[in-house]
């Protein structure tokens, strides 16, 4: 342990009372989900096909959407990380937009490119007769559009910790690019990818805004868990109580898988 | 086999211009201070840098104008750069991996080639967990597992404390005369270059100042950067006969005489110092002040200045006899034969 964490600073008391306001806004709110939630009927609640469905396409949509990022996440934040152009900014501030626009925005920008009259969904739909939105392929695009940023940034960060002339040591042991690549860079992005993917996943799993308006709200094919949660509020509270209680659970869940990384700053 | 060099890199503000030659089975240090630009040649050598000018020939092949990965080179880094993800063994067989051999035999190779170099215990290990001397050996292991034609090493020692580095440098000695190719290393500290090297050439500001064998270049330093590496005092001068006009002023009176322009070593343990002027033959006297002393190992080492300035190694005897501090006023006094005079061109 070195002197500056064993130093723990003065604290100005007057600093107490609006930390503690803080706290009891962030935590006052679950806590009455905790309160409100119908312990006694859950299972029963739970057990129905109107959560078990939303769940399962959730899951499989969040997952796939992971996926993709992978693919094509890792190769980008490589390019960011490693190659030197002119406009890598301008790139990366591109890349990580969809992290501060409002998802409905992405919804509608993805409803303008991939819509049957969208800028590619016309030519899509004039070659195929295949209309992208309001399918569950709309959902992981939607998915996928919110949540790669989040890998994007993760993986890139990771690849900067990693010295370069790693890759230097392998040429000169006789290694391709993609040799290197796949047998030293990656191996030692691990941590990084695994923390990324976590993230990108939990960031799909919630994704409401660029759903609804991309895919729209249909049982079984497009109305994940947020949107049922949202719909559920309406007509049946418990039921949304319990399926949000669900989310908070998988949420605690990535907190409890990612606190070696992050909680322990 | 030979390695025969000319490496010219151009960096705008700094430029390198070095030329080796190296016979098969031997090892050339390159000795110079930090930024001399002996990293760059060495990293020019392995295809890591291009070159903007000059020729790398191997064996009579031109290597040159191949990529890093088909140069048939090694080499140990000088933080080793073992990949952290993989065991020592597989670091080892990496070379092998990478240039297709399967998996059993690169494996059975770099076990016997750990079992040489004493880590068969740590096959298993991952570089994290190995001492610094385990881990220069694994870096070498792994250099050499691909059977280079010429190995670069880039400050072996360097990473190492002072304790260790003995014992590594001993080992290291045995393994450069085990292999067959050639051998470059670079590196900042004499002694390394001393021990391990055949033939010493020192870069100074990207340009070789000075080549030969460590036995030439210790006895006869004709720059101030390695006089002060091997110990010794250097002094520039004009000779006649056995009388030399020092350029920083002063003259000496040496047995061996010269003409023209010459440099003068003189080990600092070979002038002796009194408060009063020396009487007696053969013997070169000036007055000069104390300016700085230190202590180094069981000895005093003061810097006295003339003309000319020397360095003088003192007993603690003496410098408490003489009551000497910075700014005393003393004799300084060297016999002619103690006086290694050689041609400065």
């Amino acid at each position: 342990m070195t002197d500056r964490q064993q130093a723990r600073g003065r604290l100005p008391y007057g600093l107490l009372v609006p930390a503690a306001v803080g706290v009891a806004f962030l935590v006052l709110p679950l806590v009455a989900l905790l309160i409100r939630a119908p312990w006694s009927h859950l299972l029963t609640l739970l057990a129905t096909d109107d959560v078990l469905t939303p769940l399962r396409l959730s899951l499989e949509t969040a997952t796939l959407a992971t996926l993709v990022s992978l693919v094509l996440g890792v190769p980008l934040a490589w390019v960011l990380a490693r190659l030197n152009f002119r406009g890598r900014s301008l790139l990366r501030a591109l890349v990580t937009l969809p992290l501060v626009l409002p998802p409905v925005v992405g919804g509608v920008a993805l409803l303008l490119a991939f819509g049957r009259s969208g800028v590619m969904g016309r030519w899509l739909y004039d070659a195929t007769g295949y209309s992208l939105p309001y399918t569950t392929t709309a959902v992981v695009i939607a998915e996928t559009f919110v949540a790669m940023p989040f890998l994007v940034v993760s993986v890139e960060g990771a690849l900067r910790g990693i010295d370069p002339r790693y890759d230097e040591a392998a040429a000169t042991l006789g290694a391709s690019r993609w040799y290197t690549f796949t047998r030293v860079t990656l191996p030692m992005l691990g941590p990084g990818i695994a923390a990324g993917s976590v993230l990108c996943w939990a960031r799909a799993l919630g994704e409401f805004g660029a759903t609804i308006t991309f895919a729209g709200n249909f049982p079984g094919t497009t109305q994940t868990m947020p949107l049922s949660v949202y719909l559920a509020l309406q007509n049946d509270p418990e039921a949304a109580i319990a399926l949000s209680l669900v989310l908070l659970a998988v949420s605690i869940a990535i907190l409890a898988g990612l606190r070696e990384r992050w909680l322990r700053a | 086999m030979s390695l025969d060099a000319h490496v010219v890199v151009d960096r705008g503000a700094f430029s390198v211009d070095v030329s080796l030659s190296v016979p098969g089975g031997s090892v050339l240090a390159l000795l110079g201070p930090n930024g001399a630009g002996k990293t760059t040649t060495l990293r020019a050598l392995a295809g890591l840098l291009p070159l903007t000018a000059g020729h790398i020939t191997l064996d009579g092949t031109a290597l040159d104008g191949m990529a890093a990965e088909q140069r048939p080179v090694g080499v140990v880094f000088q933080d080793y750069l073992l990949f952290p993800t993989l065991s020592a063994r597989d670091n080892v067989a990496f070379g092998l991996r990478a240039r297709g051999v399967d998996r059993a035999t690169a494996r059975a190779t770099a076990d016997a080639l750990l079992a040489r170099f004493e880590l068969s215990g740590h096959a298993d290990v991952r570089p994290a967990r190995l001492s610094g001397g385990q881990a220069q050996r694994v870096a070498l292991a792994r250099a050499l597992a691909v059977s280079p034609r010429l190995l670069l090493l880039d400050e072996p020692l360097a990473a190492l404390d002072a304790g260790t580095r003995m014992t590594v440098r001993t080992d290291l000695r045995h393994q450069l005369e085990a292999f067959d190719g050639v051998t470059v290393l670079v590196t900042h500290d004499p002694l390394d270059a001393l021990v391990l090297a055949d033939h010493l050439v020192v870069v100074e500001g990207g340009r070789v100042v000075q080549s030969g064998s460590p036995a030439d270049v210790a006895r006869a330093p004709r720059t101030p950067y390695v006089a002060r590496l091997v110990g010794l005092n250097l002094l520039r001068g004009h000779a006649s006969g056995t009388h030399v006009d020092l350029d920083g002023g002063g003259s000496l009176t040496t047995t061996e005489a010269q003409q023209g322009p010459v440099y003068v070593a003189l080990r600092p343990s070979a002038v002796t110092v009194s408060g009063e002027q020396p009487h007696g033959s053969a013997r070169n006297s000036w007055p000069g002040t104390v300016r700085s002393m230190e202590a180094r190992g069981d000895t005093l080492r003061a810097m006295v200045a003339g003309p000319p300035d020397v360095l003088v190694d003192l007993t603690a005897a003496a410098v408490a006899e003489l009551r000497l501090v910075p700014g005393a006023a003393v004799w300084c006094a060297v016999k002619a034969t103690e006086l290694d005079v050689y041609p400065a061109s």
